[in-house]
């Protein structure tokens, strides 16, 4: 094979009078000529004066980054005994339950500051999101009406408002109109649940109505109850289809975290902002910031993609 | 036209003491702010959606020619704007800009446009514009490749291979994502109050500050959304069904012209 393959492709070398012959415009040399062409703006315009000017020394420093992903030094919170007294409540009164509640009230959470707690309400957002999601998904689908009316209510209420006007609404208003004093990683983990929650619901419906009747019918055929038909027989099925869905809401979940700024969270794009007041270098300092997200983003993509390529 | 994109808000309302307020009257007496702003949330998104439209044609059009320098620039455009938060990117544009000495305040018409308007607009249609390209680049891609191999070996040019056979094909795909992406955008404008522009959302907070009737004022808010988004989601809904590939080859195989 391997034979016949190298004489049906290889090519004779071209000769000088062919390499001369090569007409000079072609499409492809203009499109290359113009994205050289804006690459080096950019450079000259953009990177050089910036770089000229000073602005990107204070990358050159630990301080500035550790500002940004785990927030300023409090220097003895350093020590394990006043991070877990931050956390976990006073170390002479804390019992294993009580230093539990304390750690989910998030009341010494706000001494974690930037990418640390950004990741922190994401993670938390996600978990809830996914669990309260399943179950709007699932009462969407019931067959009882008023579950099934609240839950498409839910969920297309949820999805057509902005989530800026969510955590807005859970920040300016839970505490006034349900007395609610929570912290302020709260009210970011509650406004990014209810808006994620709801488009998870929708990805998991889909995912679920996606796998074939016929796989249903079998089931029941077989005498599966609907409960364990729905766990054996239509979420793994369903699963491998919600994956990449699922992926790109973890993005806009990602993105939306930074919403969280306009609460007087100390989140990533806050940390930046005081950065950038304090420095002066608002497009460095913005344009850091957002690689720190894109790093995030982009490799959950990545993977995403890896994922179905895996699947196919 | 004049009064709906001026900067500056108009005074609210004069706070009345706590108790001489009943419900409804912060919403009622301000309700030309909110129209206002409803208006402004409207022109942005347009303005926003033909930006938008604009750059993801062109830049999904570049990342699917097989040539190199464009390419790389299209691909980290999208990358990047796709991936990176909207509100860094609102920032770094309204305050980012005039410091290398780009100055988007204009007048146009009479109408003036604040820097925070414009800077907020083009933002948004860049940010949308990464995701309309991904749309339209993954539309062009699903068409199978023999068709444009059988235009290009027709005598075709490759502007007549795409106007004439793969964009035809292509629309059927893209437009119920478009739709999506779209209503998106309009949830997204609401960012845009983060710096200023005098937007639905920073109505409410204006309101909400001046007369404190935090549940009235952001309810209504949330119903002025509603009405924005709705009509948008139905839209998208009617898209999907429309438009729906699997739909249109049940009809196709039933004798039904789609």
């Amino acid at each position: 094979m391997s034979a016949d393959a190298a004489i049906l492709t290889v090519e004779p070398p071209p000769s000088g009078a062919a390499k001369r012959s090569a007409p000079f415009f072609t499409y492809t040399n203009l499109f290359n000529a113009i994205g050289w062409l804006v690459l080096a703006l950019i450079l000259w315009f953009l990177v050089i004066p910036a770089a000229r000017g000073g602005t990107w020394a204070p990358f050159s420093e630990w301080s500035t980054w550790r500002f940004l992903l785990v927030g300023p030094d409090f220097g003895p919170m350093d020590e394990w005994a006043t991070w877990s007294t931050l956390m976990f409540g006073p170390a002479d009164e804390r019992t294993f339950g009580s230093g539990l509640l304390y750690f989910i009230s998030l009341k010494g959470i706000p001494q974690l500051q930037g990418l640390a707690i950004t990741l922190f309400v994401g993670v938390f957002a996600v978990v809830l999101s996914t669990i309260i999601g399943f179950f709007f998904a699932l009462g969407r689908l019931s067959n009882f009406k008023p579950l099934r009316l609240f839950c498409s209510g839910y969920i297309e209420l949820m999805r057509a408002l902005p989530s800026y006007l969510i955590i807005f609404y859970v920040f300016i208003g839970f505490p006034k109109l349900l007395g609610l004093n929570l912290a302020a990683p709260w009210f970011a983990i509650i406004g990014l649940t209810l808006y994620t929650s709801a488009v998870m619901a929708e990805i998991f419906r889909a995912g679920i109505l996606g796998v074939d009747k016929g796989q249903l019918e079998a089931a029941y055929a077989l005498g599966l109850k609907p409960r364990d038909t729905i766990v054996s027989i239509v979420l793994p099925q369903a699963v491998r289809r919600m994956v990449p869905s699922i992926v790109s809401q973890l993005i806009t979940l990602t993105k939306d975290t930074s919403l969280a700024s306009v609460i007087a969270l100390q989140e990533l794009t806050r940390k930046g902002k005081q950065l950038y007041e304090f420095y002066n270098n608002v497009l460095e300092m913005m344009f850091v910031v957002a690689a720190i997200y894109f790093l995030i983003c982009f490799s959950l993509s990545l993977a995403s993609k890896r994922l179905e390529i895996k699947q196919q | 036209m004049l009064e709906l994109l001026a900067q500056a808000a108009p005074a609210a309302a004069a706070p009345p003491p706590e108790a001489a307020y009943y419900f409804g009257q912060a919403v009622v007496e301000n309700l030309p702010l909110f129209i206002k702003g409803m208006g402004i949330t409207l022109v942005v998104a347009l303005v926003a959606a033909v930006i938008s439209f604009t750059v993801g044609l062109v830049v999904a059009v570049l990342r699917v020619t097989p040539s190199g320098g464009l390419k790389i620039v299209a691909t980290c455009f999208a990358e990047f704007f796709r991936n990176t938060p909207l509100l860094v990117q609102v920032i770094a544009f309204y305050f980012g800009l005039p410091r290398i000495g780009v100055r988007l305040k204009f007048d146009f018409l009479g109408i003036s446009i604040s820097d925070s308007l414009a800077s907020g607009t083009l933002a948004l249609g860049l940010y949308t514009g990464a995701f309309v390209s991904e749309a339209i680049r993954a539309g062009l891609l699903a068409v199978p490749k023999g068709q444009g191999e059988a235009a290009r070996s027709l005598g075709l040019s490759i502007l007549q291979t795409l106007k004439l056979v793969v964009i035809p094909q292509a629309v059927r795909m893209v437009l119920p994502p478009l739709g999506n992406i779209y209503s998106a955008m309009l949830k997204n404008s609401a960012i845009l109050s983060s710096v200023g522009v005098a937007d639905l959302m920073y109505q409410a907070d204006y309101v909400n500050n001046r007369t404190f009737q935090t549940f009235e004022v952001l309810s209504a808010v949330v119903l002025f959304y509603l009405m924005l988004t709705l009509p948008m989601a139905a839209l998208v809904h009617w898209l999907e069904r429309k438009y729906n590939p699997l739909r249109a080859r049940t009809l196709r195989l039933r004798g039904a012209r789609v």
